[in-house]
């Protein structure tokens, strides 16, 4: 057989960059009209819960919570003195836990999708270095659904704000800063929790499951809460140690005290950072499990 | 054999999709599993709840029946994701063609999965509700719901709580059902199940933030879950916005709405 | 099954280093079975190297395992002496095809070879040249769950494409190919060889290898039992042999052994005859004026060579049907 000469390729032989990667698994995320409709339909359900909300107040609940070490009498003379409203923004943010569960359904699919038809092998061919792989997915998913998070926490807080104006009811009004905390912390709650969904869709593997986990995870304690009208204990426990303490980024004013405690009113049983640790703690378990077994199973 | 003898009546056509999908079922770990979890996880919030909570006189405003049903609120997402996975494991996998192919009348395919996970939960719940009454009705005592109090033991002869835990069955049926039209309507497993938790959990929280009265009230008569757990309610019944089997009369049309338009796509698309 | 000493062992190629599969000893369990059973061979430029056995020998896992998909349990496989994870933009180094059907349906198929494309750095107007290579113009601009095989199928060669790699794996690539689909396919893979690069194409059907390969690893039960040249393949195979029909059997018989064949019978009025051709076969016959009505020359196929090889090979087999009616 005649030698023939080897062939070389016409590629350009550039340094293996990280931000090709970035770039590749955003052209993934971006071409998929599902996930982009996913994205699109969080933030409108966050701002639409933000007017709904806007009309209204919290509902006096029967139960009675005081803070801790207040007596009953006192608790009842308290309420009668601090004269609501009973409205802070963080009553329009309410609808961040519904667009979350949107948030965690495309997360879980931008994962488990490549699982599906065995795209992952595709991928793994094109970057072998999977610690990496998991690394531009958590960053693309966290950015876009921040980013998501920020459009929809600034636009239900100022459409909802300026409703409420209109109807002549009365907002409590918090510094600046802390508002900048709420709205930027909503919409950092969304990207780690976001993130938090994607690293439990490449242990699991299966969408079922890891959006089942997302949501009873991050949402369901939020949910008990508020429906049950007040932090009893299990909700109380739930909501120091589940990702979603979270949630705490979205109180006010943590000296606020009320007749009616609970999350719709923006009292939460931790500080507003240490919640969002909680979270962040999950999250940064679940991606490390998550790029061990990635590294260690077979594609 | 003749094809004359061979053209099955309606009921053996039935009974035959009804055995294949029960087959189906049953030779899925994950079933044994999930329906485990179930009552694993309803008897232990429920049994958690009831230890949690206290009475220290008379006249406290808890509904003991309620407390000790508590669970199923946590049950119901997992009752809601065996359903969902019944049908949207069908689409994933692509054996919804081979199953279609085998009995190509889609109404009898739904008809026969919904009647089996009907069944199924039904068995299920009872054993899991029945469980979390026993656990009830150990626990309160301990915790200040004793007669000295106005609180009777739990028993299923009183007539309330007979109530409250039937219903509880049949409401977990419902929940299976309503999911079940969900995941026929919307074959993505991850899109069903968000679709199905948000409507259990997005309606009693905008429900909550309302204010205005009769907002709220209609707000809580037409959620699915809220009026439906109106079945668990002994205390203070006549101040409810429905009566207990009103209200599960509620989560019944829900069902019956989701799996009316599942019905409709499964008939009308492509498999 | 040992490797066949009818073939000999070819030397390790160190032609082009960069553009050489070499995997060497490679041994993987999954659970009880034994998928690998210390496959060795090489895969050098400048020819089509059909990777055949039957299904179940391992072909698969191989190729799995050479792009550090799956961790073998013992051995090697290497890309010009690297791993396959070592490689700087793998694409441009190796480009595979192993499952056609690993699209997100809802993408397009442009969208697909675009990410891809970005992720080796590349642009859209490599993946606009690829796509007019393949001939998928008209159609790359929709849905990838709306292909059909074969438009996967070229799809697929598409992405394998995209880096301009020297060498191509190809999983196989023939299946479920309409017949004008397999030529185009043969001519392509042909075309990429001689241009200096290695092409290596797994198939559990010889007939599409017979004209696309140049070279032949036969694998079974996760060993290679042959690796040679499909020219020497077929000729160590049982060979040719000619198909005598004649109502003359026994003087017929006759004349052949003395003519130093090996003749036997089939049917009542059929020879088969080994070790002479059809020519000589004739002129033995009418010598000795013994008449025949038919004389064809029955050339051995790749098929048939492959077949003898791996009879003992076999993982799976259908029970010999027994010839009645189904119950």
């Amino acid at each position: 057989m005649t030698t023939v000469r080897p062939y070389r390729s016409s590629a350009p032989a550039k340094r293996n960059d990280f931000a090709q990667l970035l770039h590749a698994e955003w052209t993934k995320f971006r071409t998929v009209p599902g996930w982009v409709t996913g994205m699109i339909v969080a933030v409108l359900v966050i701002v639409g819960f933000g007017l709904f909300a806007s009309g209204g107040g919290v509902k006096a609940s029967s139960t009675k919570a005081c803070p801790p070490g207040m007596s009953s009498a006192d608790c009842r003379s308290a309420a009668v003195s601090l004269a609501p409203p009973e409205n802070t923004i963080a009553l329009y943010l309410i609808g961040t836990f519904a667009g979350l569960i949107a948030v965690a359904v495309v997360a879980t699919m931008f994962m488990s999708a490549e699982y599906r038809r065995g795209l992952i092998r595709t991928t793994f061919a094109a970057s072998p270095v999977r610690g990496r792989v998991l690394a531009a997915k958590a960053i693309v998913i966290g950015a876009v659904t921040f980013v998501a998070g920020l459009v929809g926490a600034g636009g239900a807080v100022i459409f909802a704000t300026d409703l409420a104006h209109q109807r002549g009811l009365s907002v409590l009004s918090v510094r600046w800063p802390t508002e900048l905390r709420i709205i930027a912390g909503t919409a950092a709650l969304i990207a780690v929790a976001a993130v938090f969904t994607l690293a439990i869709a490449a242990i699991v593997r299966r969408s079922g499951a890891t959006v089942t986990i997302a949501i009873v995870t991050i949402v369901f304690p939020y949910v008990l809460s508020i429906s049950n009208g007040g932090a009893t204990g299990i909700t109380d426990f739930l909501l120091r140690v589940t990702p979603a303490a979270a949630f705490a980024v979205q109180q006010p004013t943590p000296q606020y005290y009320l007749a009616v405690t609970s999350p719709a009113t923006g009292f939460f049983p931790l500080a507003p950072w240490a919640g969002f640790a909680v979270l962040c703690g999950w999250t940064v378990l679940a991606l490390v499990l998550a790029a061990y077994l990635l590294r260690r199973r077979d594609a | 054999m003749s094809l004359r003898a061979a053209r099955l009546s309606h009921a053996r056509y039935g009974s035959h999709t009804l055995h294949a999908e029960w087959t189906k079922l049953r030779t899925l770990a994950s079933t044994g599993w999930l329906l485990f979890a179930v009552a694993v996880l309803t008897i232990a919030v429920s049994a958690a709840a009831d230890a949690s909570a206290t009475c220290q006189s008379r006249g406290c405003q808890t509904d003991p029946a309620k407390l000790s049903l508590t669970g199923v609120q946590v049950g119901q997402a997992i009752v809601a994701i065996v359903a969902v996975l019944a049908v949207s494991n069908e689409y994933s996998s692509g054996m919804i063609q081979v199953t279609l192919a085998a009995v190509p009348r889609r109404l009898t395919v739904l008809a026969a999965k919904a009647a089996l996970i009907g069944g199924l939960f039904l068995a299920a719940g009872a054993v899991t509700v029945l469980a979390s009454v026993l656990a009830g009705r150990l626990i309160l005592p301990g915790h200040g719901f004793t007669p000295a109090h106005g609180y009777q033991p739990l028993s299923l002869g009183d007539g309330p709580v007979l109530r409250a835990a039937c219903g509880s069955v049949l409401y977990l049926v419902l929940i299976a059902l309503l999911s079940l039209g969900v995941a026929s309507a919307v074959r993505e497993s991850a899109v069903a199940i968000g679709l199905v938790l948000g409507l259990m959990y997005v309606l009693p929280v905008v429900a909550s933030v309302v204010s205005n009265q009769q907002w709220h009230r209609h707000l809580e008569q037409i959620g699915p879950i809220t009026a439906g757990l109106y079945i668990q309610d002994t205390v203070d019944v006549p101040s409810l916005p429905l009566t207990p089997w009103q209200g599960l009369g509620v989560l019944a049309l829900w069902a019956a709405g989701a799996l009316t338009v599942g019905a409709l796509v499964l008939r009308l698309r492509d498999a | 099954m040992n490797r066949d000493s009818r073939y000999p062992a070819l030397p390790r190629t160190s032609g082009s280093p960069e553009a050489t599969i070499e995997v060497d000893g490679l041994r993987k369990r999954f659970g009880p079975t034994v998928a690998l059973d210390g496959m060795t061979f090489s895969v050098p430029p400048g020819q089509v190297t059909g990777f055949v056995g039957p299904n179940g020998a391992g072909k698969s896992t191989t190729m799995r395992v050479i792009l550090g998909l799956g961790a073998a349990d013992d051995g090697t496989a290497v890309i010009g002496g690297q791993p396959y994870r070592n490689l700087q933009h793998p694409l441009t180094h190796v480009g595979s095809l192993l499952d056609t059907s690993a699209l997100q349906p809802s993408r397009t198929a442009r969208n697909h070879l675009l990410w891809l494309a970005h992720s080796q750095g590349l642009g859209s107007r490599r993946v606009d040249e690829v796509v007019e290579q393949v001939g998928l113009k008209a159609a790359i601009r929709r849905r990838a769950g709306g292909f059909s095989l074969g438009m996967r199928q070229r799809l697929g060669i598409a992405a394998a494409l995209l880096g301009d790699p020297p060498i191509l794996m190809l999983d196989e690539p023939f299946n479920g190919m309409d017949p004008e689909g397999i030529v185009w396919m043969r001519g392509f893979l042909r075309a990429l060889a001689a241009e200096g690069r290695a092409v290596f194409v797994s198939s559990h059907l010889m007939s599409e290898l017979q004209d696309t390969a140049d070279h032949l690893v036969v694998v079974g039960r996760g060993k290679v039992i042959a690796d040679t040249s499909v020219k020497d393949f077929i000729a160590a195979a049982s060979g040719d042999h000619v198909e005598l029909r004649t109502a003359k059997r026994a003087g017929a018989m006759k004349v052949l052994a003395d003519a130093g064949a090996e003749v036997i019978a089939t049917a009542p009025d059929v020879l088969l005859v080994k070790g002479l051709s059809a020519d000589r076969t004739v002129a033995a016959l009418t010598a000795k004026h013994v008449t025949f009505a038919e004389v064809t020359t029955h050339r051995a196929t790749l098929e048939e060579a492959y077949m003898e090889l791996t009879r003992d090979a076999v993982e799976y087999r259908a029970a010999a049907a027994a010839g009645g009616t189904a119950r």
